[in-house]
């Protein structure tokens, strides 16, 4: 009793002690000219590489520290709206393109017109489809770290043995049906299912294309109603849910080895197709089948309906609005969204440049690294989208994600679940919140 | 023999105001102006980015709405009923027995009741996390376990019908060393002449225990059970870590849905009509059990 | 005390047996895993145990997520936070105890019914103050709204009341004022209570997670549960072997200090169920 109390006192004294020398507030570490903050969602590996980057540009410019605030992607919005509400907000910042408009409509990240007009940043030399992802409202807010189309990866060794031909261009609905029911098997005889074509989607981006494929769109132009109850919408959606609840294609969520939507069963080659954009590259690579073999695989288009869509993703950075580091930041940003920084991301197989020209160098058609087809990406370019977003992209896309999930997870009807999202998201943008 | 002329009694209101003012202080800003606060800001549509709107009693009228309309907020109502009257049953038969077990003085006891307390102490992130990989379909050790004699175990987290009973079991496996204690100290409460004068009448096991321990017990059972609803009202942690309320929304319940209203969706006025609802459901709770144990509690009278 | 039988006995001890397995298994689980090879997770491959040793998952969690800040800033908190309750409360607790002084029993109902309202009504205000003032991401935010709690002052009211009154009066008359009589008289009579209720304050706050994740967004500020919370942001379903590795580094100091102050941690649970 008495060891306790003294361990007790000792913890307070120490703590108490610690408390005054450091002071009770945050830390500081030594102390250069700048210090900028960064915030990203970068995982473990991404850190990695995302710091080797920024080591490079702390050697050009000694009197800069960066500090790295590393959040994971499911909270990462949240945490910057709180720090922005608390005046704490990053200098620059990680945006995927889609949180665009809800960031600049309240104010709180940087317009770059003038600073790119101003340094001539040279956004000429990007893909053009890629410049409504970064603008709202006409201007720029966002710049590029790199992007990606959405394509589809195969498991080339289990194309092979079920004698399936490779996914090539214009291949449809129905091919990709075709090839998933010839895919999908129980390999060791016990009853369960232990390979599957491909998986369910789990959020709006993963649905988007399929509707719009199908001749359809989430939204009108002017974002002021959603479109998922039309017959296109609705078709598209039906035709996925028959895949996993009529022709069993897609795992079930029991079946599933994860909870969706990761990429887990492909990477362990339980799976033989995926379809995402460029980062898988980097999870896929020495991807093995349990045992060790390593997984034969390689990227061909997304199938077709009544035409050809895929989306489009760009992982941007943004600058906080009136930031007290702004030049600096903005000297960053420059160098992270140029030709170094893309160099850098192509080779590691994160993303797609923005710069077309280094698109079509060997940075990024990487002869060496799997997929062999990098070509793949960039002819996608021409039939890709970026999502239908405004500055309530958070709250209806999490109500269209939801509803994905009771339909994939719980069998709900497809029709019920679009007109529910059509009523909610109505509401929404008609501005009654 | 009271004293008389205490010198102390003159000074006995400044020395309260002198020992009480901490925490005083400390209540009143942290504990009592917020709850005005609350109430005021459920009065607005606020997303804190944003200048605050008064919109008045909107908010309670659309938790009102959602609720009559069977929209999000009456399922996860529906859950947090479902985990709460899931957990409290379960919770208290199990620590019971426990504790009735614990209380026959058997060499090694205290060992035992090391290690039925260890989940209490553990944080319950952690112990989230831990059972996250237990559950899993596919290669988790519960479903290795149970594969051996059921053919196609439940999917548990990942399927919509198991998510709950999931989280349920969890719950109660977590919970059950403290409640043990807290019923065990309530059973070396009872004066072993009850059990003596019972036993002279030739009461057996079970006479013993529904006539002279269940009775005495009461005052304690009450209060794990109180408890043990109040805290299935507030779950929160464990679905954070192990479901993030979904398959949505049959694991999300109402903490959890005002976590995600305010500070992911960011609707602070709805979230906080919300937790005075909640407010309001526990206050019930509590209410109804006072009177009630004033009608079955028995003190040994 | 009942008739015990060899058979009685036996059972009993083969049930807590049983019991205990339950209790002890994910434990073990967690260890197991934490040390396998992160392919070892499959129903192909994986046997009952890992194939060798992989010590590395530790180091790997440990320098993925900033667990020596998250070790740091828990043990500041939750030490501070136990101070100024132990403090606080049993000041309070003394006045309510042993001095008279009117409206005294209105003003600890008072106290006692801020008890009464869950902490998810009082968080929203709570976080719009720390924006307001600017103490998002600072210990200020995790330690100044705890250092009052109405549940302590109960607590250590309930053992004060137990000190015989004969005691004080003698100090009195000896000329004690009432600051003495605390210092050298209660407070170290009621040493039990107060470690005991020292030990709850300190496990409560160790393991307190919503506050935090809602006002702590640096990574180098973050406790154990939070900081734990977030290695599953970035491992989720990834690497089973690191997560099991974090989930053991996060929770080894708890579980070392239970076993050492086991006495405490049981009395002071023992005391929250005390029926007024």
């Amino acid at each position: 009793m008495t060891t306790t109390r003294k361990l007790a006192s000792a913890i307070a004294v120490a703590a108490l002690a610690a408390c005054l020398v450091c002071g009770c507030g945050t830390r500081h570490s030594a102390r250069p000219q700048v210090t900028l903050t960064l915030a990203c969602w970068e995982g473990p590996e991404g850190l990695v590489s995302l710091t080797k980057l920024l080591d490079r540009y702390k050697k050009q410019h000694p009197n800069v520290a960066i500090e790295i605030q590393q959040v994971p992607g499911s909270q990462y919005y949240q945490r910057l709206k709180i720090q922005f509400a608390a005046g704490v907000a990053p200098d620059i910042m990680q945006l995927a393109y889609d949180q665009l408009p809800t960031f600049a409509e309240r104010n709180t990240i940087e317009p770059l017109d003038r600073l790119i007009d101003r340094d001539r940043f040279p956004v000429d030399r990007m893909f053009p489809e890629l410049m409504p992802a970064l603008k709202y409202k006409d201007s720029f807010y966002g710049l590029p770290r790199g992007w990606t189309t959405f394509v589809l990866y195969y498991n080339k060794d289990m194309f092979r043995k079920a004698g399936v031909p490779f996914p090539r261009e214009g291949w449809t609905w129905d091919d990709f049906l075709a090839a998933c029911k010839k895919l999908t098997k129980d390999i060791d005889g016990d009853g369960r299912i232990d390979q599957f074509g491909c998986d369910a989607p789990t959020q709006v981006d993963g649905i988007a294309y399929w509707i719009w494929q199908n001749g359809g769109r989430v939204f009108t132009p002017d974002m002021k109603h959603c479109l998922l109850d039309r017959p296109e919408a609705i078709g598209a959606v039906q035709f996925l849910a028959g895949c996993q609840y009529k022709y069993h294609v897609f795992p079930a969520p029991e079946q599933a080895q994860d909870l969706g939507g990761g990429g887990e069963m492909f990477r362990n080659g339980r799976q033989a197709m995926f379809i995402q954009g460029r980062w898988a590259c980097l999870t896929f690579r020495g991807a093995t089948y349990p045992g060790g073999r390593p997984i034969d695989w390689d990227v061909g288009p997304v199938p077709m309906n009544k035409q050809k869509a895929t989306v489009l993703f760009a992982n941007c950075y943004v600058l906080r609005k009136n930031g007290p580091n702004l030049e600096e930041a903005w000297k960053l940003m420059q160098w992270l969204t140029g030709v170094e920084g893309q160099k850098h991301q192509a080779r590691t197989g994160r993303d797609m440049p923005s710069f077309v020209r280094i698109a079509n160098s060997p940075d990024f058609l990487d002869p060496v690294n799997p997929p062999e087809h990098d070509r793949v990406y960039l002819d996608a370019a021409r039939y890709a989208r970026p999502l239908e977003v405004d500055s309530n992209t958070g709250a209806t896309a999490e109500i269209i994600t939801n509803e994905i999930t009771l339909i994939f997870a719980t069998h709900k009807d497809v029709r019920k679940s679009m007109r529910s999202i059509v009523t909610q998201i109505d509401k929404i943008q008609e501005g009654e919140r | 023999m009271k004293p008389r002329g205490n010198p102390l009694i003159g000074h006995q209101a400044a020395a309260a105001a002198g020992f009480l003012a901490p925490s005083f202080v400390g209540l009143l800003v942290f504990a009592v102006a917020p709850i005005f606060g609350a109430l005021i800001v459920s009065l607005l549509d606020w997303d804190i980015l944003t200048p605050p709107e008064f919109v008045g009693l909107t908010n309670y009228l659309t938790l009102w709405q959602e609720l009559a309309k069977g929209e999000t907020l009456r399922q996860v109502l529906a859950n947090t009923i479902y985990f709460t009257a899931g957990t409290v049953p379960l919770a208290m038969a199990a620590s019971l027995a426990v504790a009735l077990l614990l209380n026959r003085k058997i060499w090694g006891v205290a060992a035992f009741r090391v290690i039925y307390f260890l989940p209490s102490v553990t944080s319950i992130v952690a112990l989230s996390i831990i059972w996250r990989l237990m559950y899993n379909p596919d290669f988790g050790i519960v479903n290795r376990v149970l594969g051996v004699v059921i053919a196609h175990p439940p999917g548990w987290l990942a399927d919509p019908h198991w998510s709950m009973p999931a989280i349920i079991i969890m719950s109660v496996w977590t919970g059950l060393g403290y409640n043990a204690i807290l019923y065990l100290a309530g059973l070396q409460g009872i004066s072993a002449s009850y059990y003596e004068a019972a036993k002279i009448d030739g009461a057996g096991p079970w006479m013993l225990f529904r006539h002279v321990t269940w009775p005495l017990l009461s005052p304690t059972t009450l209060f794990i059970f109180t408890m043990s609803v109040i805290g299935g009202f507030q779950v929160f942690t464990q679905i954070y870590m192990m479901t993030a309320g979904k398959p949505t929304p049959q694991t999300s319940v109402y903490v959890y849905h005002v976590y995600s209203q305010a500070f992911t969706s960011f609707r602070l006025g709805y979230a906080s009509a919300l937790a005075f609802v909640l407010f309001l459901i526990i206050l019930s709770v509590t209410l109804i059990q006072l009177s009630v144990t004033k009608r079955w509690t028995y003190y040994g009278n | 005390m009942k008739r015990r039988t060899l058979i009685g006995d036996i059972a009993v001890y083969i049930a807590l047996l049983a019991v205990g397995i339950t209790m002890l298994v994910p434990f073990g689980w967690m260890i197991v895993s934490s040390l396998r090879d992160k392919t070892e997770f499959f129903r192909q491959v994986g046997g009952l145990f890992p194939s060798g040793v992989h010590w590395s998952n530790y180091l790997q969690a440990w320098t993925t997520v900033p667990f020596a800040d998250f070790f740091t800033n828990s043990v500041l908190v939750a030490a501070c936070v136990t101070l100024g309750q132990l403090i606080t409360c049993s000041f309070a607790a003394y006045a309510f105890a042993r001095l008279k002084f009117r409206g005294r029993d209105a003003l600890f109902i008072a106290y006692l019914s801020t008890m009464m309202v869950p902490t998810q009504v009082t968080m929203i205000p709570l976080f719009i103050m720390m924006v307001k003032l600017r103490w998002i991401d600072s210990y200020t935010a995790l330690i100044v709204p705890f250092l009052a709690s109405a549940y302590g002052c109960f607590l250590l009211r309930q053992f004060f009341l137990t000190i015989p009154q004969e005691l004080e009066d003698a100090a009195t008359i000896d000329g004690c004022g009432h600051w003495s009589i605390y210092t050298r008289l209660i407070l170290p009579l009621s040493k039990p209570a107060l470690s005991a209720f020292g030990v709850i304050a300190f496990l409560g706050s160790w393991n307190s997670f919503i506050w935090p994740l809602i006002v702590i967004n640096r990574p180098s500020m973050k406790t154990i549960p939070i900081g734990l919370q977030s290695l599953q942001g970035f491992y989720g379903d990834g690497n089973w072997a690191v997560l099991m590795a974090g989930a053991v580094i996060a929770a080894l100091p708890m579980l070392v200090i239970f076993l050492i102050a086991q006495k405490q941690f049981i009395e002071g649970i023992t005391l929250t169920g005390l029926k007024e």
